[in-house]
Formats: C-alpha cells, structure tokens, sequence
C-alpha cells in the first residue's frame, strides 16, 4: 500500500480506524432504535388495563396494542433481586443479593453473593450500553447499593436521579427505620442534600428523564433509558386527582374485582382453556360479608393502589409525548413490566411493630395513617394487604416474597420497532427477567460480559414470530428466603413455606393450572424427583444457593390461621340472596 | 381485620362528632352564625344542644334588633337547649332544629337620674326554629362511608329561621324574655374546604354566611306597652376560619358585620345601626358522642355611648347519636 500514491487518505484512514476502535459506537448511531425499560414497583400481573385490570392505564395499554403482551414472563419474588438480575443478567444469589438485606440469616451473613447488592464486579446494562454507544440514563428505584463504588454513575450510567433504597416515602425523604431515617438520592453522582421542589416520585422521575433525553439529543447518540418507577409501591402515596378518582369503586370489595378481573382476562385470550382461579386466602373473609364502612375502608387502600398507577400511566404519557415531539418514540424499543408480585405481606406494620424503635419513628413520621381521607397524602401510609394483593394477582396465587406464580409472575409489554409480531398480540413465552441483558447485547452486537449467561435473548421471537424463547427442556429456577421453585417447560416444583405452601415439594402443570391448584405429586413421582434433582443438583450449586438457616416465612405456620382449601363460591358470600318463594306458594299466616 | 375494623369505627365516631360539633350554637347569641355549624353528618342523627351563655353590654341579646339603652348595662345569663335532626330532602342533606332560650336578664341604667331603670326578667324566651337545606355540596350521608368520606369542598346552603313570640313578655318592662314579636332569617352559608384533606386533625376551612333578617312588629312596646316598634329588615355576614389544631381539638377566629334596619317605635324613628364583632371559638370531643365548646365574642369600635356593645362567653355542649352509632356502640364494634 503507498501511501503517497493519495489512494487512500488520511481521513479514511481515521474513520477506518475509527470503525475499527468503536464499532459499537457507529453502529449505535447509524442504526440502533433508542432503549426504553419503564419498570413498575410491587405491580400485579393483572394491574395493567390490558391484563385484565379495572384500573385505567391507557398508555401502558396503547404499548400492547402497538406491541406484545407476554403471559409468561417472570422476575425473582422481590424487589433487589429483580433489579440485580436485570442489571447484570445473572442469578441474584451470583450477583449479591442471595437475600434482601432485611431478611439475610445467619448462615447467609459474610458469604459471596449475599451482600445484598449487586456487586461492583460484574457490568450492567448500563456498562454494556454505554460500551455499544448509547446515552444512559436512569431514574427512579435503583435499590442495589449505596456506596460511591454502587451507585448509577459508577454503574456505567451518564445520568441519574434515583433513590438508592428500596421503599418509603413517595413525596419526601422520609424513611422507615430509626436508625436510617432518611432516603438517599443521587443526581448525576451526587448525593442530594434534599430533594427538589414539588418532588413526587413518579412526576420528578419522569421530568428528569424527559429532561435527560432532552439534553443528550444533542450527541446525536441513541439512548437507552431505564424508567425504575417506584409506583405502585407502598405507601400508597398519590396527589389528587388521582387520589379521589376510584373513590369508592372498590366498596365491592376484592372477591368481586377477583372474579371480575378473571372474567375480563378469560374475554380478553390471556388466560388457556382450563385455567382456574387461585383459591382466595384462607385468612381473608369473602369481602361480600363484610360491613360497608369496613369494605370503604379497606376499599380506600386499594382505591389509592388504582390511583398510583394511573397517575404513573399518566407520567409515562408524558414521556410517550415527548418521544413523540423530538420524533424518537417510533425508533425505540419500549419494554413494561413490574418487578415481583404485589406487596401482600403488610411489611410496614412488621417493621414498625411496637415494641421495636421504628415503632416510635413510625409514631413520629408516619402516625397519620389512619383516616380514610388522609390515606394517601404525605404523612400516612397506606398499604393495601393480602385481600388487594390477590386481586393484583389474578388468576394466580401468592404474591411478592414467595415464588408462587403471584409473586414471580408479572405482565410484559415489549414495543419493538420492526418486529414482525403483530401488533396487540398475546404470546406465552417463558421469559426471565435475566433475559434482557442477552438481549440487549445481542441487540447490539456484544457478547454477555458476565460470564455464563442463564437468559435467552428475544430477538429471535420478533423476527421470527414461529420461535420460542425457551425449548421445552430451558428451566429457570428460584430461591427466596428458603421458598423454592424451578419451572421446566410447562412442569413447576414449588416448595413454599407452610401455611402458603406444604413445606414439601410440590408439582404443577403450568399449561392450564395457573392458579397452581392441583399438586401434581403424588400422581408425577419421577417427574417430581428428576425436577428435584434438577434444582437440587444443577441450579443450586451453579447458583450459590444457600438455603437460610432462619427466615421470616418460617414461623408462619404458627402464627397463622390453619389453612384449608378455599374454593370458588363457597361460602356463597356475593351469591347469597335473600330466597323470594314462588308468588303462588306465599300466603298469610291463619290466625 | 379486626384491627382495620376497630379503627374504621372509632375514627367514624370521632369524625362525626367533630363534624356535627356546633349545631349547639344554633343561636350563641340571637344573630350570631358560629363556625362549623352548617358541616354536615350522618342522615338521621340526632342532636341535643345546651348552650349556656353569659352576655354583657348595652343590648338585649337576644332582641335581634338590638335596640340600644343608653348608657346602660345589661346582663344576661341564658342557656338554650333543643333538638335537631339530620335527614335528606330532596335528595339534599337537611337539618332542622328547634332551640328553647331560658334563663335571666337584667338591665341596669343611670342615664335618666329622675328615672334609673333596675329591672329583670327571667323565664323561657321565645322558641327558634331552624331549617337549613344544602344547595351546592356533597350529596347527603345516608351510609357510613358516607360520612367517613365527607368532603364539603365547596358547600352552600338555604338557611330558614324563625323566632316564634311565645315567650315570656311583660308590656312595660324594660326587659323580657320574649320578644313580642316574629323574626327571622334567610341565608347562604358557604364553606370553602382550605386543602384537599377533610379529617380529623387536617380540617382548615373559610365559612361565609350572609344572611338577611326581617322582623315583624310588637305591638305591646315601650314602657307604657302602648307603642308598635317596628323595623326594617337587616343584613348580616359572618366569617369564620377554621382549623384542627389536632385530630380532636379544633379552633376559630370568627367575625359577624351586621347592619340593621332602620327601626321605628310610636313617632320615633332611628337609623339602623352597624356594628362588628370579633372572638375566637375552640371546640373538642369529650366522650364518644358529647362534643364541648368555649366561644367569646365581642364588639368592635364601640367606644361611644350610642354604639352597640356586648359582649358573650358561651360554653356549649351537644350529645348527639344515631341509631347505627348506637348499635355498634351496644354490640361493642364501635372500637371504644
């Protein structure tokens, strides 16, 4: 090659070189649609509109119908583990947060993988994007570590404004413990000293994404954006007029929005033939029983449950406008989904039970709890309880902290520009949040940067609508606090703390029996056994499973009623009528 | 649950007792409009309302017409006491009462030397009857949640009043009891809700009630009884503003302008009079349906003899109960 022959310049030299060093990065800007993960906090499976929800969400709705809605997606059974798995697209128990560091046990303590956040070793989405070229940023939860070396803008992220805790308050930076009073917040890798004016979670986590976007267009780089709602979480904070806006609606009380959200789901082809309804909770009563006042009451919690996550549908409206007004909205990838099942445990009152500190802190910050019209507003907290948590959760049973399908379970809605699934279809793919991270780097031309990856990358299902995410033999398993489960194909185990569960291996056929009502073992025994196996022998050990030598769940089978099957429509409870005889067989009494 | 439903029931209790707290002071002076009293409740609750009131100054208080007596010092020591009811008319929450003044009064006065007045008067004064009837608010609370909901927003109401002249009146005396006379008012109490929370210990609101006032004649007037007075009707705005200091204890400053009709008694005929009060009112729950108030209100600028002066500390206190209060409360699900 000569190069004074002028054949080939210098600045092609340089933009071959350029090609060569940053590939990635050209490829970013010339052809990758910007990346937008909106993430909802302790939502149902069925609290979307589209999943068979009363609750008014047109603009999550409006994903599904431009894209796809999953049925079989899964996250892990709570909040940091979902996060850690998204994040690095490994299992929690790997990536360190084996456990919530509330619930970590003795045996658990000290070990690799239990530290409760996600480790500065492995790399995130953020890194991997920011390596393909991308603007990163990301708002809202961020729930895997406080320290310098943890937070988002040592996390590959060039934007940020997140509350590095898990939960409280939705308006300020109250916390719920005595001995960590106040929420930590970052903002462009600093600590914040306060928190901005008008400050409310789901309104300031939008504005400073739109903001964000706004200021990056300028890079001319896409941008891959994670939305880390902390709606719907409890306290149940929201302003009016979406705290008045369901008043009353829920007086019916949740047995009825149970079996109303199942019939919807049933019309709306989400749910198999065969599919039952969960048994509702042997220590809840058939709401129809219940006094008016005590059905507005509890009503009221979930009035501002419906209320959260319309003001957050509302939010992300916003930002669905703004993508719209700069003409990005049509080149980005959207993906919806909720990070464990619903909150069904009454955390808040275990942390602040009296006796313990927090229960002064709680006298303190969150005494104003109790009245119906001051549930919502700053200074009360609202939490809506197993009865509502069901409802979140319909057709399926359990709910967040266990892996029974209610508290793993959660909707998925991807938007994907140039997919060739149609749009507004329902596909039941068995999907883990753990599959992101290969997506995405699939997507943009990386390999896994975390060692073996567990997910699957989507891609190949929106270009080729006949594939499958998982073959029939791909597993996932599952651990939380000493609850276990594994699905294979359509075959789950499951063994849940009693009374949820039996304390013993369960098995359930998935393909119909959602609701996880028919255990399977006694009648499946060497599948039982060989799935066993499988978790026992393959994800435990490749997954630095340890099992808790204590756990809150354990005492449960104490403390709780005795559990006993609870089946549909017995007690009659919303069918019970007063009996009107045949108008020819009434008569007067003789006297 | 049980937890949940022990709450709901003691803060129903505590929220209507706070809500219906003044229909005692249905008349803490006979004009006087006090705070909080046009807050609606539960339909069908019932009220007993005893005001007791001590009034110093140069009126009668309870003469709504306030005829002046020169230099002179009239005390009153009166107690109101009745019943008033809740109930939906119209598909509108309503309330009607019925209040019965008793007490004594007495007036003592220097100006005419040759003639000093040293008289009293003791007895019932005349019945009021009171109907009030929402216009522009939150529909009636028929059930329980309801009331745990109520929210007045923006609120007006029809206020009607009556003053029936069957109390006790002696022609010639320099005071009485009764009036000798019908009155009565026609008014639009309003209430702006100040914050989008209504509960215990949140509530703040801004109360407006204009209202006019008419007055028929008493034919048995002056110290003769020979005289007709007679007076032309008059206007009256009273404004409150309302807060909770805490979930049970909440507090007012209150201020009443009146103007009064032009008034005419045999040949002699006197301009109407204005006059402005100011006071301040704290009110809280004593037991689970009795609900207890301190008031004081006085003229404002009234240093001239000719100027209307009075005076008033009222303590009220109102039991009130419903049926379904009750019967919770019997069965022992009322959380108390």
């Amino acid at each position: 090659m000569n190069y004074k022959s002028g054949k080939l310049s210098w600045p092609l030299v340089v933009s071959l070189l350029t090609m060569i060093v940053f590939p990635l990065a050209v490829q970013a800007e010339k052809q990758l649609p910007n990346i937008l993960i909106i993430l909802a906090d302790d939502m149902g499976w069925a609290d979307p509109g589209v999943f068979g929800s009363e609750i008014e969400t047109p603009n999550i709705d409006q994903f599904a119908k431009e894209g796809v809605r999953f049925t079989d997606f899964y996250t892990n059974p709570m909040c940091t583990p979902t996060r850690v798995t998204l994040m690095s697209g490994l299992d929690h128990h790997v990536a360190g947060a084996g456990s919530m560091t509330l619930f970590t046990a003795p045996n658990q303590q000290g070990k690799p993988g239990y530290e409760g956040w996600l480790l500065p070793e492995f790399k995130t989405l953020g890194d991997v994007m920011q390596e393909a070229g991308y603007e990163t940023y990301v708002t809202g939860k961020w729930d895997l570590g406080r320290f310098p070396e943890l937070i988002p803008r040592a996390r590959g992220f060039d934007r940020d404004f997140v509350m590095l805790d898990s939960h409280g308050s939705h308006y300020n930076m109250t916390n719920l413990y005595a001995d960590n009073p106040k929420l930590v917040f970052t903002e462009d890798g600093k600590y914040l000293s306060r928190l901005p004016d008008d400050y409310y979670s789901s309104k300031t986590f939008t504005d400073k994404m739109i903001s964000f976007i706004d200021d990056g267009r300028k890079s001319g780089k896409p941008f891959f954006a994670f939305l880390s709602y902390q709606a719907p979480h409890d306290p149940h904070h929201v302003d009016e007029p979406w705290r008045s806006m369901y008043q009353g609606v829920y007086d019916k009380g949740w047995t009825y929005f149970h079996r109303q959200r199942f019939q919807t789901q049933k019309e709306e082809g989400l749910l198999p033939d065969g599919v039952e309804l969960a048994e509702r909770y042997w220590y809840l009563p058939d709401s129809e029983i219940l006094s008016p006042v005590v059905r507005a009451t509890v009503g009221r919690h979930m009035e501002l449950y419906a209320g959260m996550m319309t003001n957050m549908d509302y939010h992300i409206g916003r930002l669905v406008q703004f993508l719209k007004d700069i003409g990005e909205y049509d080149n980005t990838i959207i993906v919806f989904f909720g990070d464990n099942g619903p909150e069904g445990n009454n955390t808040f009152e275990a942390i602040t039970a009296p006796g313990l500190a927090n229960n002064i802190f709680r006298a303190r910050n969150w005494s104003e709890e109790h009245h119906i019209n001051v549930l919502g507003t700053p200074n009360s907290y609202p939490e809506y309880g197993a009865g509502w948590a069901q409802v979140s959760t319909t057709p399926f049973y359990g709910h967040k902290s266990y892996p029974s399908e209610g508290g793993i379970r959660n909707s998925l809605i991807v938007k994907m520009p140039g997919s060739e699934l149609a749009d507004g279809s329902i596909r039941g793919d068995f999907m883990h949040v753990s599959d992101i991270m290969p997506t995405l780097t699939e997507l943009t031309g990386q390999k896994f940067p975390n060692g073996k990856a567990t997910g699957k990358s989507w891609l190949g299902i929106f270009k080729d609508p006949d594939s499958q995410v998982r073959s029939e033999d791909d597993w996932v398993g599952w651990e939380i606090m000493g609850a276990m489960a594994l699905r294979k194909g359509n075959w789950k185990i499951l063994n849940n703390w009693r009374p949820y569960g039996t304390g013993e291996w369960q098995l359930y056929n998935l393909e119909n029996d959602w609701a996880e009502r028919h255990d399977l073992a006694k009648e499946r025994p060497e599948l039982l056994k060989e799935l066993v196996a499988l978790y026992e022998n393959e994800f435990m050990p490749d997954n630095n499973i340890i099992l808790p030598n204590r756990a809150v769940s354990e005492s449960l089978w104490n403390t709780m009623p005795v559990r006993f099957p609870q089946y549909d429509n017995y007690p009659p409870g919303m069918y019970r009528k007063q009996y009107i005889p045949p108008a020819d067989m009434i008569a007067e009494p003789k006297e | 649950m049980n937890q949940i439903k022990s709450r709901t029931f003691q803060l129903l209790g505590s929220c209507l007792a706070l809500t219906t707290f003044l229909f005692v002071s249905i008349a803490a002076n006979a004009i006087s409009l006090p705070p909080r009293f046009f807050h609606k409740t539960l339909v069908g609750t019932n009220f007993v309302p005893i005001l007791g009131m001590n009034v110093d100054g140069n009126v009668n208080p309870l003469d709504p017409s306030y005829t002046i007596s020169s230099d002179a010092d009239i005390e009153a020591n009166v107690v109101m006491a009745g019943y008033a009811r809740n109930f939906s008319l119209f598909g509108r929450s309503s309330q009607l009462a019925y209040m019965q003044p008793m007490g004594d009064i007495s007036i003592r006065s220097t100006s005419g030397a040759a003639f000093p007045i040293d008289s009293s008067a003791n007895g019932f004064g005349d019945p009021f009857f009171e109907f009030n009837i929402n216009l522009i608010g939150p529909a009636p609370q028929r059930t329980l949640p309801d009331a745990l909901r109520y929210n007045p927003g923006f609120s007006m109401d029809l206020l009607l009043d009556l003053s029936v002249p069957l109390g006790e009146y002696d022609k010639g005396e320099a005071v009485n009891m009764g009036m000798n006379r019908f009155w009565g008012r026609v008014g639009f109490p309003m209430i702006y809700q100040i914050g989008d929370v209504w509960a215990p210990g949140h509530r703040t609101s801004f109360e407006v009630i204009p209202a006019v006032i008419w007055y028929g004649d008493n034919d048995d007037y002056g110290p003769t009884g020979n005289f007709t007075q007679s007076t032309d009707p008059g206007y009256s705005v009273a404004a409150h503003l309302t807060h909770d200091l805490s979930d049970e204890i909440w507090v007012s400053l209150d201020y009443t302008y009146m103007q009064l009709g032009d008034s005419e008694v045999g040949p002699v005929e006197t301009d109407g009079k204005s006059f402005s009060s100011v006071g301040a009112t704290i009110g809280t729950q004593i037991t689970r349906n009795m609900v207890f108030s301190l008031g004081y209100q006085t003229t404002m600028d009234d240093n001239d003899p000719k100027d209307i002066q009075m005076s008033t500390f009222s303590a009220s206190i109102t039991f009130f109960w419903g049926s379904v209060l009750e019967g919770l409360h019997r069965i022992g699900s009322d959380g108390q």
